[in-house]
Parts: structure tokens; C-alpha cells; sequence
């Protein structure tokens, strides 16, 4: 048995790249990934919401992760790909310029992400971990759905239905 | 969860069930007392409630379902006709049982002020019953001949008594004739039985009632020292029971249908036959289980189903959706099509038609028929009839009409609401003022489902005043829901009674007239995508229609392409579809387009504009106009072309784009694409119409 299993956990994260930089979703909240495919688009959301797909019968949206973090749009290739991410049974899929690898990030080697001025907004950024040469960016996802604007208007949707 | 709270979950609905089934019968019970297979009915549910509440600690719905169910054991077993007070206290019974019920449920510490005085009733009914002689004298003979029965075998010995047994159904052959038989019956039973609702003098009477010649054998040696004896146990662990009677073998199991099959045992003792000649040599104890028996002779009533989470049902619909696209690609596509071998188009052909009967059945399986929703509607106009002190006859029509069990349940509420309604404000205030203008005296309310062009119509009429126009407006400028200037059809003037804030009624009443009513009636009809249409003629009557989608998983709708996507409209919504004139197409400060038809002006709404799409910009007369019906009147959606006309699974557009109030949801096309469905009401053209 390794001896530091027992002092810190060892997590596993699909890293992807998105530009040039790589970045990290911890594995157990990703229900799938697969190809890019037709995006059905829908009028009046903000532009990072590409649309709705047909994933297998149910219709999930789907976001631009480019776009949502004020990137330039890049049309999409043949290493295009959707990371279908599942929260309290609520799929969203996030398009990302290419998948890399899953690979077991020890929690010790994970450090706070910098801090930078007014301009830039790290909220999604987690924390930052060292793999060999590469520095991977942790993504929040719970922060990323919630920031999305979307679950907390539902969430004042629930109440309205209830209210009445 | 754990197991014990799993069973009381189950508990807890199966006792919801069975109350509402209370509800119903005793409304039923009320209109023909003389029904007593219907009280027995109702006997054997409170029965079962009874066990089921003490199980789980709820010991105050116990006490009083304990005396209710005495009460009724009085009247079912003597089939005395029952008084109209005490029908009266009955139906009140049921509902301190639905009110207590909740009271356990919530842990509420304080009891309905009813539960007292009605407990009270029941008690004072039953010391009077009791007292009074019972109707059938012979009964009391052998109930104290069955004691002293109990009391001369009760110190002789197991031998003693198996000698006694053996004596009597001697006695008994003896007597049998043709069409009698011969039972002997032997009862196991706990400690526990009489709080479990059973008593052998009462179930010995009971028998005794139907045979000629009764004999019972009660095994004392369970008895206990008197100091150490509980008045609320049995010591009695087994009694035999020789019976001569014209009962047929399940006849006689009925009675033993609130034991489990374990306590009893039913033998028929053949008689000494010697001179028959048949060859057919039957055992002559039969012994037979009679708990299939008797749980047949209990579902006889209602049919054999099966509980489902609706969340696998969802599941499973999704599935075959699915299934339906996959099967349409295999169907369509080209190099499938190409291939010439006459068994695989016919393998194919095979699999639509099985995908299809799988895709009806799995709708089918969303589908109940609406009667139990509207035999509570019956306890409806009866409590309202009574509060309001008008006689209402209620007519029934369509109950075995099939409608998408999600729908159901939230469709009680509105019907109740507008039952109330039409009850209240819709029938004459009194006789004397239906005799006046020629009307029987009695109201009539009639409750309505039926199939209409691919929808379900449930409809509630009275034949009462009707709606008095002039009032409605005069009211409506009043509260200033309108201004007075516009022009407004019958049917927008109706309409207008389901405006919030709105209400005509005199008096603020018990039962409805609060200013809340027909506009949260109009929103839940609108939540499962219906309508609700209202037709009167003053000093005739109303009809309210609640128009509903068949389910509300499938909408029929109209596909229509523009700007390169495919939208669906709900076909519900849709008055007409047409490509215009270029002479009926008039620009209002060159922008806003409306169309005049037939002497009305539509205005003309591009979804480009509303959803900003970009697209190159046609003429109206140059793409189509589907007319639609919305809350702000019709408008014309002017769309590149018309796709066709089909039957879609509605699916949610993921929780998270539920905000989008112009988009209801989402549709998965044969080829797996998705096309939006409007939603038309939310819809607005650009130039505001002037009643808007």
C-alpha cells in the first residue's frame, strides 16, 4: 500500500484543453463525453448558451466554455468535443477544443489559484495542480452551473410554483 | 429509508386510498341506504384502516375508527334501515377520519373540534343500539345457548372434546338434507385478535344467522389465573365450529375474510354417502386454501394493478422514443432502402409496427379513466348543495373518458372550484325563484368528458341564470380590468369573469366569491396546456370547458420552418393558415404589418424579430401566416413554410432553459433533431395591439 494514499487522497480529473491552456473537471461529476454534434440553436439566451442537443431522447443545453469565459469563438474540429456534466440530475454539456487524458491528481499537489485584479474573475478556478510539466486549472462545476445563472433563476421558479 | 419506514410509506397511501374511497361510497351509500353490499364495502375499509392505524401508532384515528366501524358492524350485520340523522353522522364520520388522518400525518397535537362531538355521537349511537332489542330474537337464543355451550365444554379435555366434535357432526349428517352442508371449521388465533378487530360471539351470530344447526368447541386450557387476565386478550387459542348450513364453500369463507388464512381452516365434511354409484371418489375432508378464494371474491370489484413509479414510466417513454428515432433511421435511410432482399424490408416493416403498438401501449399506460376524479365531485355538489341550501341534481356523463394520470391529479382542484362556482353563483338563489322563471326546482349540474378533435373536453354545466353581460362589464370597467372602449366579443366578455381580482358574486360567500377563484382555475388549466372556454345564455345556464391536451407528454403539432429551423406550433392554438394577399397586407408606420381577414386586423408577427434571428426578410406574401389564438387576441406568425402537421413528445428543455417563456419546450424530430415549441400566449408582436 502507498503510504501517502493514507495521508492525502488521490482524485481523478479529466483534463481538456481549451486554447492553449489545460484545465480539470473532477471525474465523478461527468456523465459522459461525446463528439461534437447538430446544435439546435434557441433564441434569446446569452451567446455562450449554444443551444439544446438531442443526447440519446433528452434535450440538454449546451455551453460554449470559449465563450462563457470571454474567449474568442473557434469554429469546431475534429478534436471538438461535449463534456456532458451531471448536478442533482440536471445535464449540461460544456464544449471544450479537445480532451486530453484522466489522470489521478494527489490533493497534496493542489494549491490555491493566483489572485489577480477586478478584471479577471477566477470564481470557476477551483484550485491549480502540478502534472509533471503541465499546470492544470481545477474547475469549480457546482460554481459553473450555479454561475450560469440558470439553476438559480429555476430555483426562483420552484418557489414561485410553490408560492401559489 | 428504512423497512419500517418504507411499510409505513405504503401504509400511509394505502390509508389514503382507502379514505378516499370512503369519500366515495358513502356518498353512494347515502343516495341508496338500502345498499348493503355497499356498506359491507365500506364495513371492510374502515376494517382494514382500523388495523393499519393501531399498527403504526396513530392511536387517536384508531379510537374513532374502532367506534365508527361498531356502528357500521351494527347496521350491516342487522341490515336495519339506517335513519337519515345518522347518515348524516356517518358522512361527518369520514370526514373527521380524512381530518384526523392528516393530524397523525403532521404530528399535529391538537385534533379537529369535530373529533369529539362526532366520536360522542357514535357512542351514543351504539349504547342505544346495543340496548335495544336486536331484531332477530332467535340470534340472542343462541348466542346464550353458544356461552353455555362454551362454558359446559370449557374444563373437558382435548380427548373430551375431540369425542364432542366428532358427535356433533354426527348430529349434524343426520340432519343434512339436499343443499346442505357440513363444515367443520377450526379457528387458530393469537392473543392479539380482538384488537385486531375480531370477536367469536359476533362472528358465531353472524353464522349462526345462515345455518340450521351451529355447534361450537372452545379450547380453554389457554385460559389464565384472573388476577393475571387482560379483558383486551384472547385466551381462547382454538375453536371448533360444526356447522349445518345451505352456505356454499366460498359463501362460508367470506366470512372468515378479516382472518389471515394461517387462523382458519374450512373442512367440508361429506356426507355418509353409500348408495351413490358414481365413480367419483372424493376425499372426504376437502381441505382447501382459502385465501385465493377469498382475495378473488375481494378483487371481483377492482381490477388487479400494479403500482409504478412514474419516474421509471418517464423513463421507460423516453426509451421508446428513442427507440421510435432509431427504428425511423433504419426505415429512411438510403443504403438500407437500397439493399433488395425481400426478408429484411419485411424484418423492417415488422419492427415499425412493433415499435409502434409498444409506443401505444406505453402512452396507454399514462392513461386512467377520469371516473374516480369525478365521483369526488359528487361529495362536491352534495357539501355545496347542502351549504348553499339549494337542491341539486347532479348528471354524470363520460366517466370512462381516459385521461394522462399526471393531469389528473392536478385537475380535481379546478373542477372543484368551478363545480363550487356553478353551484353558488351559477343556479337561482332559491326554488322559488326557479319556479318564478318556469325551471324545475331542482338544479341540475352536468359533469361532462369526452373526446373532441384530439383533445379532451371535460365540461361543467348549470342550468342556471347565465352570465349577465352588462354586469360583467360594468364590473370589469369598474375594477379596471378594461377601459370601457373595446369592442369585446361574448366570449372575451366571459373571459373576463377569469381575470384576476375579478368577482360578480353579491356577497362574499363561504364557498367561493373571494376574488380568488377563476383565475387560479384559469392558470392550472393553462399549466397542463389547456384552455378553458365559457359558454352562457342568460336564464339558461353556463358550460365551462376545460379543454386539455390527450396527455401531456404529446401535444399535436404544426411544424413550420423558419429562418432554417423548425418550429413547432401547437396545433391547439392554431385558427387557420393561409398565404395573403399582397392587397390584405397594410404596414402601420412601415412597421408594424397586420393583415385584414374577414374584416378583422391581424397583426403580422415575424419570429425573426422576436427572437432575433437573422434571416433574410421575406413579404408576407410571400411565406405563409398561421393564425394563431393567444390571450392578447389573435396574431398571424408569418413563417418561410409549412412543414407538416404531427403528433410530438414534449420534453423539457433541460430545467435550465426554463426561463424562455416564448419556448414551451423541445421536440425530437424523426431524423433526431430538435425542433422548439412555441408558446403562442407569450408571443407578442412588436407594435402593441391597442386592447393589449
Amino acid at each position: 500500500m502507498d503510504k501517502n494514499a493514507t495521508q492525502s487522497k488521490r482524485e481523478r480529473y479529466l483534463t481538456f484543453y481549451i486554447g492553449n491552456e489545460q484545465y480539470g473537471i473532477a471525474i465523478n461529476r461527468i456523465k459522459e463525453i461525446i463528439a461534437m454534434m447538430n446544435i439546435t440553436k434557441v433564441p434569446k439566451i446569452p451567446a455562450y448558451m449554444r443551444g439544446v442537443i438531442n443526447l440519446r431522447g433528452s434535450i440538454i443545453p449546451v455551453v460554449d466554455t470559449r465563450l462563457r469565459f470571454n474567449m474568442d469563438y473557434r469554429e469546431s474540429d475534429m478534436h471538438t468535443a461535449i463534456i456532458i456534466v451531471e448536478v442533482e440530475k440536471i445535464s449540461i454539456g460544456f464544449i471544450v477544443d479537445r480532451v486530453e487524458e484522466v489522470s489521478s491528481i494527489d490533493s497534496s499537489s493542489l494549491s490555491e489559484p493566483p489572485k489577480f485584479g477586478n478584471g479577471i474573475d477566477t470564481d470557476f478556478i477551483c484550485s491549480v495542480a502540478q502534472i509533471e510539466d503541465n499546470v492544470v486549472m481545477i474547475l469549480d462545476v457546482l460554481k459553473l452551473f450555479e454561475a450560469d445563472e440558470l439553476v438559480s433563476l429555476e430555483q426562483i421558479e420552484q418557489k414561485q410554483t410553490q408560492g401559489e | 429509508m428504512t423497512k419500517q419506514e418504507q411499510v409505513k410509506a405504503i401504509f400511509i397511501e394505502e390509508a389514503g386510498e382507502i379514505i378516499e374511497k370512503l369519500d366515495i361510497d358513502i356518498i353512494r351509500f347515502e343516495e341508496n341506504c338500502s345498499d348493503f353490499n355497499l356498506l359491507n364495502e365500506i364495513f371492510r375499509g374502515v376494517h382494514t384502516l382500523k388495523g393499519n392505524t393501531n399498527a403504526f401508532g396513530f392511536t387517536r384515528l384508531g379510537e374513532f375508527v374502532h367506534h365508527f366501524e361498531d356502528v357500521l358492524d351494527h347496521y350491516r350485520s342487522t341490515q336495519e334501515s339506517i335513519e337519515e340523522y345518522n347518515l348524516e353522522l356517518f358522512v361527518g364520520s369520514v370526514d373527521v377520519i380524512k381530518e384526523v388522518m392528516n393530524c397523525e400525518l403532521d404530528a399535529i397535537a391538537t385534533l379537529p373540534q369535530s373529533y369529539d362531538g362526532c366520536l360522542e355521537k357514535i357512542k351514543n349511537l351504539i349504547s342505544i343500539k346495543k340496548n335495544k332489542p336486536s331484531s332477530s330474537q332467535e340470534l340472542q337464543e343462541s348466542a346464550t345457548e353458544l356461552k353455555d355451550l362454551a362454558l359446559e365444554f370449557g374444563l373437558s379435555c382435548l380427548e373430551q372434546q375431540q369425542n364432542s366434535i366428532e358427535r356433533s357432526i354426527k348430529d349434524a349428517q343426520a340432519k343434512q338434507s339436499e343443499g346442505l352442508n357440513v363444515y367443520k371449521i377450526d379457528l387458530t388465533l393469537d392473543t392479539d385478535c380482538y384488537k385486531r378487530g375480531f370477536d367469536y360471539l359476533l362472528f358465531l351470530n353472524m353464522l349462526a344467522q345462515k345455518a340450521l344447526l351451529l355447534e361450537s368447541f372452545f379450547n380453554m386450557e389457554g385460559i389464565v389465573e384472573i388476577d393475571s387476565f387482560k379483558s383486551g386478550e384472547n385466551y381462547i387459542g382454538k375453536v371448533s365450529v360444526v356447522v349445518l348450513t345451505s352456505l356454499s364453500r366460498s359463501e362460508a369463507d367470506e366470512f372468515f375474510e378479516f382472518l389471515f388464512d394461517y387462523e382458519y381452516e374450512i373442512n367440508l365434511i361429506e356426507p355418509p354417502v353409500v348408495e351413490v354409484m358414481e365413480a367419483v371418489v372424493k376425499p372426504s375432508v376437502e381441505v382447501a386454501k382459502v385465501a385465493a378464494d377469498s382475495s378473488a371474491s375481494n378483487s371481483m370489484s377492482s381490477k388487479s394493478t400494479i403500482r409504478i413509479d412514474t419516474f421509471k414510466l418517464d423513463e421507460l417513454f423516453d426509451s421508446v422514443g428513442e427507440l421510435v428515432i432509431a427504428q425511423n433511421f433504419i426505415a429512411q435511410n438510403d443504403k438500407i432502402r437500397s439493399i433488395d432482399d425481400e426478408s429484411i424490408n419485411r424484418t423492417i416493416e415488422t419492427l415499425s409496427k412493433i415499435t409502434k403498438r409498444i409506443q401505444d401501449r406505453v402512452m396507454s399506460l399514462r392513461m386512467v379513466a377520469i371516473k374516480d376524479t369525478f365521483d369526488k365531485m359528487k361529495r362536491v355538489v352534495r357539501d355545496t348543495s347542502k351549504k348553499t341550501l339549494k337542491e341539486v341534481n347532479l348528471i354524470v356523463q363520460g366517466e370512462d373518458t381516459e385521461i394522462d394520470k399526471t393531469m389528473i391529479d392536478s385537475l380535481s382542484d379546478p373542477l372543484i372550484h368551478i363545480i363550487r362556482n356553478a353551484i353558488d353563483h351559477g343556479l337561482e338563489a332559491d326554488a322559488a325563484e326557479r319556479i318564478r322563471v318556469g325551471k324545475n326546482t331542482n338544479g341540475s349540474v352536468t359533469l361532462k368528458a369526452f373526446h373532441k378533435s384530439g383533445n379532451i373536453v371535460i365540461s361543467v354545466s348549470d342550468d342556471g341564470r347565465g352570465i349577465n353581460k352588462e354586469r360583467v362589464l360594468a364590473k370589469a370597467i369598474e375594477r379596471g380590468v378594461i377601459s370601457g372602449d373595446e369592442n369585446l366579443s361574448d366570449s372575451q366578455i366571459f373571459a373576463l369573469i377569469m381575470q384576476p381580482g375579478f368577482s360578480t358574486a353579491e356577497s362574499i360567500s363561504d364557498l367561493s366569491g373571494r376574488g380568488v377563484g377563476l383565475d387560479v382555475v384559469k392558470t392550472s388549466i393553462e399549466k397542463l396546456r389547456g384552455k378553458i372556454e365559457i359558454d352562457s345564455k342568460e336564464g339558461e345556464g353556463t358550460t365551462f370547458s376545460m379543454v386539455l391536451p390527450l396527455t401531456l407528454a404529446i401535444i399535436d403539432g404544426m411544424l413550420v420552418r423558419t429562418a432554417g429551423e423548425i418550429y413547432i406550433i401547437p396545433t391547439l392554438s392554431v385558427v387557420e393558415s393561409f398565404r395573403p394577399e399582397k392587397e390584405i397586407v397594410h404596414v402601420f408606420k412601415e412597421k408594424g404589418e397586420f393583415v385584414s381577414l374577414r374584416g378583422q386586423y391581424i397583426p403580422v408577427m415575424r419570429l425573426s424579430d422576436v427572437f432575433n434571428l437573422n434571416a433574410k426578410r421575406i413579404e408576407p406574401w410571400e411565406g405563409i401566416l398561421v393564425c394563431v389564438e393567444t390571450e392578447g387576441g389573435r396574431i398571424a406568425i408569418l413563417v418561410d413554410e409549412l412543414v407538416g402537421r404531427q403528433q410530438v413528445v414534449i420534453k423539457t428543455l433541460g430545467k435550465t432553459l426554463a426561463m424562455l417563456k416564448e419556448i414551451s419546450g423541445g421536440a425530437i424530430l424523426g431524423n433526431g433533431d430538435i425542433a422548439l415549441i412555441l408558446n403562442v400566449d407569450e408571443l407578442r408582436p412588436l407594435v402593441e395591439v391597442s386592447h393589449v
